[in-house]
């Protein structure tokens, strides 16, 4: 089951936020926008602390808490697409990659877009519907 | 794959930090955690060989030999990195200590649970977390192959930490200065522990 789906530009501001089942806490749109600040910068300091000697390290992938598993994916513009979702799921990794697939085609493809301000399409959220419709989340 | 281990205290202070894995230049063995003085660690910065055998040290030695065990802590923290890596010991424990502090609150405000964040991993490490209730935060690094180590974490804690350095009536109960928890039993008892996991250097 899937919980919730972050979008977060390069700058550390969220642009989406989308909660697929009830499950998790319901913060005000400031608190997201809070989390989703702290999250930026922790994933940046992750990537800094690796105990492994002369190898680069990514920021944080998976986090694990005692109710749900948050997966993180950043592309390579920087922009990183957060899913939580249930302890127990199984292979986030390739909804990730859909998930992305529809930002693409929906969002940057979209003349009317401005590129890391909020995203308002309905088309985005239909697919995105569509796509958790499919998986069963 | 273990590499590293800390504890910090409820106010933030690193008091204890050993490290496996990691392949030093130097040979002191598991050094402890932070120290205070920051400014002196720059003038260490040379002075790789760790030991109290170098000249510099003797001569430190014979001047200040009140001061001689601080600055022998401090080259064998400041030691501990290649020189493709910068931060220090110190900074490196305060950044791990604000990762953790703000996944914690992360975690707490999405679920609700009190003692929500077990651990992270990233693409070449993970990091489990487990934090007692009186808000002493145990954190240990591993490969990202490692299942999760919250027991091996309760054990040292209740087994060593509480037995070694709670029960002994001469050690401080808070670190204000950083001299952290200064016992070789304790030392001892979790490398030894660390040294007979299955996860230790697979």
């Amino acid at each position: 089951m899937i919980y919730s789906l972050y979008i977060i530009n390069k700058a550390g501001g969220l642009i989406y936020q989308k909660d697929f089942n009830e499950g998790l806490a319901h913060l005000s749109s400031n608190e997201y926008l809070v989390l989703a600040g702290t999250f930026h910068g922790v994933h940046a300091i992750t990537s800094q602390i690796s105990p492994v000697k002369n190898s680069n390290s990514s920021g944080l992938e998976v986090l694990e808490a005692d109710t749900f598993k948050l997966y993180c994916y950043q592309t390579l513009t920087g922009t990183k697409f957060l899913i939580i979702a249930e302890s127990s799921h199984p292979s986030i990794d390739a909804i990730l990659y859909r998930t992305y697939d529809i930002y693409s085609d929906y969002v940057m493809k979209n003349p009317f877009y401005t590129p890391e301000m909020p995203i308002r399409s309905e088309l985005f959220d239909l697919n995105l519907q569509k796509l958790m419709k499919q998986i069963g989340g | 794959m273990i590499y590293n281990m800390y504890i910090f205290d409820r106010h933030c202070v690193c008091i204890f930090y050993t490290d496996w894995n990691r392949h030093r230049k130097s040979g002191s063995s598991s050094a402890v955690g932070t120290t205070s003085s920051s400014t002196s660690m720059n003038g260490q910065h040379d002075g790789d060989s760790g030991g109290s055998s170098s000249p510099a040290h003797s001569v430190v030695n014979n001047h200040l030999t009140s001061h001689h065990s601080t600055t022998s802590q401090l080259t064998s923290t400041t030691s501990m990195f290649s020189d493709s890596r910068l931060i220090n010991i110190e900074e490196e424990s305060k950044l791990v200590y604000g990762v953790i502090l703000s996944l914690r609150n992360f975690v707490r405000k999405l679920s609700g649970s009190q003692d929500g964040f077990l651990s992270y991993r990233t693409s070449n490490y993970k990091l489990h977390y487990y934090e007692t209730p009186t808000g002493l935060k145990f954190v240990i690094n591993t490969d990202i192959t490692v299942d999760s180590l919250r027991p091996v974490l309760r054990q040292i804690y209740t087994n060593f930490y509480v037995e070694y350095v709670v029960k002994n009536p001469l050690s401080p109960n808070e670190h204000p200065g950083g001299e952290g928890v200064n016992n070789e039993y304790f030392k001892t008892a979790v490398d030894k522990y660390i040294k007979t996991l299955a996860v230790y250097d697979s």
